[in-house]
């Protein structure tokens, strides 16, 4: 399992493709020249409370994070998935897009029938609320960005559409 | 007063109760059941929800945190079907709020005798 930062300022010139195992380039089944990666959410406020659902999400972000990886956003956010075809996720929940603000994890949909689900996190008060909101909003689209970035660049090695990220510095 | 929120999502929607007072709680409670025209009955019960497939709004009852908790429903038909809810909801309630001024006593499934013309008002908040 690897966790990618973004823009990491203790380690700027380090650079990892999203699949490792791969010398260059990686084999994302739902990525393809040029197609488009959607994460399209709904995040919304309530009084003290936060309520989330995933509408669309691309096969590519579903490749990547089904694939063992993690995304952390440069404000702390983890992004994950703990899909049912993931068997062996070490971790605690993740079957259905939900937010767990205590672990600092982001879950979205893994692929099984919940994935529509809305999810709602309690929060102790409208202040924390609206820097909770701040931060899976802004976590989410650095990641968006994340896959992007790997999307406009093929490598055609195989028969396998392959791909690397064209910009952006990603620590590992 | 009684202020609620309902927030469309992708075939789903969520509602919360954030106000509502003692006199709403107490008229609901005096009629056990408050049945809207449409259909949609209003009860009060430990925490709010909205049931749709009993078509039941049910409001703050616990005077506890609880009281603002998150109901949610997903998986609708449809975001037509999910309008249509929204819709329904926000007129059994706006027709209990109007109950609650003036009290029509065929909504109630008890009737009570104290009858006092009251004021409230029915905020929606989107």
């Amino acid at each position: 399992m690897k966790v990618y930062h973004v823009n990491n300022p203790s380690s700027p010139d380090l650079i990892c493709f999203p699949v490792p195992a791969q010398s260059r380039g990686c084999s994302f089944p739902g990525l393809s020249w040029g197609k488009t990666v959607h994460l399209e959410y709904m995040l919304k406020k309530h009084e003290k409370a936060l309520a989330f659902q995933v509408v669309r999400q691309s096969s590519a972000v579903s490749s990547f994070l089904q694939s063992g990886n993690r995304f952390q956003a440069s404000n702390g956010l983890i992004i994950a998935t703990g899909a049912a075809t993931h068997p062996g996720w070490p971790d605690r929940g993740g079957n259905y897009p939900e937010y767990m603000e205590s672990a600092n994890i982001l879950y979205l949909q893994g692929g099984n029938r919940d994935d529509g689900k809305i999810d709602t996190t309690t929060i102790d008060n409208n202040g924390r609320r609206d820097r909770k909101f701040k931060i899976v909003e802004s976590a989410l689209k650095e990641f968006v960005q994340f896959i992007k970035n790997g999307q406009y660049n093929r490598y055609t090695g195989g028969t396998e559409e392959k791909f690397f990220p064209q910009t952006g510095v990603y620590t590992l | 007063m009684l202020t609620i929120q309902i927030e469309q999502f992708e075939r789903g929607i969520t509602f919360q109760v954030h106000n509502q007072t003692a006199k709403i709680t107490d008229y609901v409670k005096s009629c056990g059941t408050f049945r809207a025209s449409n259909g949609w009955k209003v009860v009060i019960a430990n925490c709010p929800e909205v049931d749709i497939r009993a078509k039941t709004v049910y409001l703050q009852g616990s005077n506890g945190r609880r009281d603002l908790r998150v109901s949610r429903n997903w998986d609708l038909i449809s975001n037509y079907n999910r309008d249509k809810y929204i819709s329904q909801v926000n007129s059994a309630l706006a027709e209990l709020a109007n109950a609650v001024n003036a009290p029509t006593w065929q909504n109630c499934d008890r009737f009570f005798n104290q009858c006092t013309p009251r004021t409230y008002t029915f905020a929606y908040v989107n």
